[in-house]
């Protein structure tokens, strides 16, 4: 084959490559929102029931619970709320503008955020006086978070009760700002996630300050379990 | 003889009282270790993992050990704040004179009050009864490390004490966390004794001059609590750039390929025009 007639073969040989290469970039960008979507559904959908062992050195146990939504029991407004441990499935927060009943596990941590929402362990259980303060992805569970509007309301499900709240106030704050995320003397929930951002990571988090409307307590707890 | 009997009756008791009272007189009770943990702003966490270790093998944990337990952690609460020497020519610091704002309010004829600005001050008082005012947690724990220790400086050793006893949970997280790296150090030391003694396992993750976290595991190695001095904020957004940046290096790559062979093709065609 003379040289002229190789040079005139290389565009053609080359040029599916290229169009590959544009089609795979563009896929591969469009596909991360479905993809967070489709692994969180997956993560609910084949939540592993048993406790599972310490994935590293780290020693963490994450325990998936069965939570319980539906309770026809007596309830008391007045109750005790069960402390969950480090990595414990423990409530379940159910919203009309979310898509899922979004998991909610006892501590933050990386792990933990994949899973579901984390609550910080140095804000209250849900139930009791003080901040509850609950975070998550904003590319999965708390992805419609910022759709909520005043007045929403919000329940938490927990082996122990049933706890409802009303959304309050919008908020938007800084990474260095953790005036909604420190302890407080009323009592309230603070829902919070990253702000939406094209790049992914941000320094802005946006959120919503609740406060309870109503506590049920499970007066049978046991029943309930 | 019945007098004789009474009297030798009477010494034994006394001597019994006696020989008991150390080791009675002082027992405390696994609440009141907590109620103390509480106190010196430990988190709940950590508490109730001392709850969970306690209530496993409450056999292990006799008074003697509890009365251990209290004695050490009052040790690491005089390493979170301890009384500083007494300068009776101290000025209190700016930030310390907070004042609450004058208020008006309108009485029920119509006409209106005006509160003066009142500094805001919680009274405490000494074992003599007399009484003294310190400004509230809240200032409190605005203050800078240093204004801490200035402020405490000007009281007298006795008010100091009585100061630090009066210290609410808060007061002390903020003192916590305020304090440099090898004081926090420090009181984790004194942390451990207890939690080794107890089986768990104290690590420290991360320690600064403004933050200290710590990771408690239990005896088979499982995590069972996580704190820090500072609240946080969590990252709760996936990092994009990386996949940005690939995506984008090779469209680039692609489009100038393509450039190149769309050049090859149409160039030769224009050349031979």
């Amino acid at each position: 084959m003379s040289t002229k007639k190789k040079n005139e073969l290389i565009p053609h040989i080359a040029a599916p490559f290229f169009i590959a290469a544009i089609c795979a970039a563009v896929v591969a960008v469009a596909m991360i929102k479905p993809y967070d979507k489709l692994k969180m559904y997956a993560d609910i959908a084949f939540m592993d029931k048993l406790k599972t062992d310490p994935s590293d050195d780290s020693g963490l146990v994450i325990k998936d619970n069965d939570i319980v939504t539906e309770h026809s029991g007596e309830t008391s407004a007045t109750g005790e709320a069960v402390r969950p441990k480090f990595g414990e499935l423990y409530a379940l927060i159910k919203c009309d503008v979310f898509d899922v009943d979004v998991p909610v596990y006892w501590g933050s941590k990386a792990e933990l955020l994949e899973k579901g929402a984390c609550q910080s362990s140095g804000s209250v259980v849900i139930g009791t006086e003080g901040n509850a303060v609950i975070s998550a992805h904003v590319d999965t569970f708390f992805a419609n978070l910022s759709k909520l509007k005043k007045d929403d309301i919000i329940t938490v499900n927990t082996n122990y009760g049933e706890f409802t709240y009303k959304v309050t106030e919008l908020v938007t704050f800084g990474t260095n700002d953790r005036k909604y995320v420190v302890p407080s003397k009323e009592t309230k929930l603070t829902l919070y996630t990253c702000k939406k951002d094209v790049l992914g990571s941000t320094d802005q988090r946006v959120g919503v300050v609740c406060t309870p409307v109503k506590s049920a307590f499970y007066t049978d707890v046991k029943e309930a379990e | 003889m019945k007098h004789l009997f009474a009297k030798t009756l009477a010494a034994g008791t006394v001597v019994c009282a006696l020989m008991s009272a150390p080791i009675y007189a002082n027992a405390a009770t696994p609440e009141e270790a907590a109620e103390l943990a509480r106190q010196y702003g430990y988190s709940e966490d950590l508490i109730q993992q001392g709850w969970n270790e306690y209530y496993a093998n409450p056999e292990l944990y006799p008074p003697e050990v509890i009365d251990m337990y209290m004695e050490q952690l009052r040790e690491s609460g005089h390493k979170i704040v301890t009384e500083v020497p007494y300068d009776p020519n101290a000025t209190v610091p700016a930030a310390a004179t907070q004042t609450s704002p004058a208020a008006t309010t309108t009485t029920a004829a119509g006409s209106t009050q005006t509160t003066p600005a009142q500094p805001d001050v919680i009274t405490l008082t000494m074992p003599d009864g007399s009484t003294f005012t310190r400004i509230t947690a809240e200032a409190f724990i605005a203050l800078s490390y240093e204004d801490k220790q200035a402020y405490l400086a000007t009281f007298t050793p006795e008010q100091q004490k009585v100061i630090i006893e009066n210290l609410s949970p808060e007061e002390y997280r903020s003192l916590m966390k305020q304090l440099p790296a090898d004081k926090k150090m420090e009181v984790i030391d004194e942390m451990k004794k207890i939690t080794d003694d107890m089986n768990l396992t104290l690590t420290v993750d991360e320690v600064s001059d403004d933050n200290v976290k710590i990771s408690m595991k239990n005896s088979a190695g499982e995590l069972v609590a996580v704190s820090q001095a500072k609240d946080t904020v969590e990252n709760t957004g996936y990092d994009r750039r990386g996949i940005f940046a690939a995506a984008g290096a090779l469209l680039l790559t692609a489009f100038a390929g393509m450039y190149l062979v769309v050049r090859k093709c149409f160039g030769r065609e224009d050349s031979s025009i």
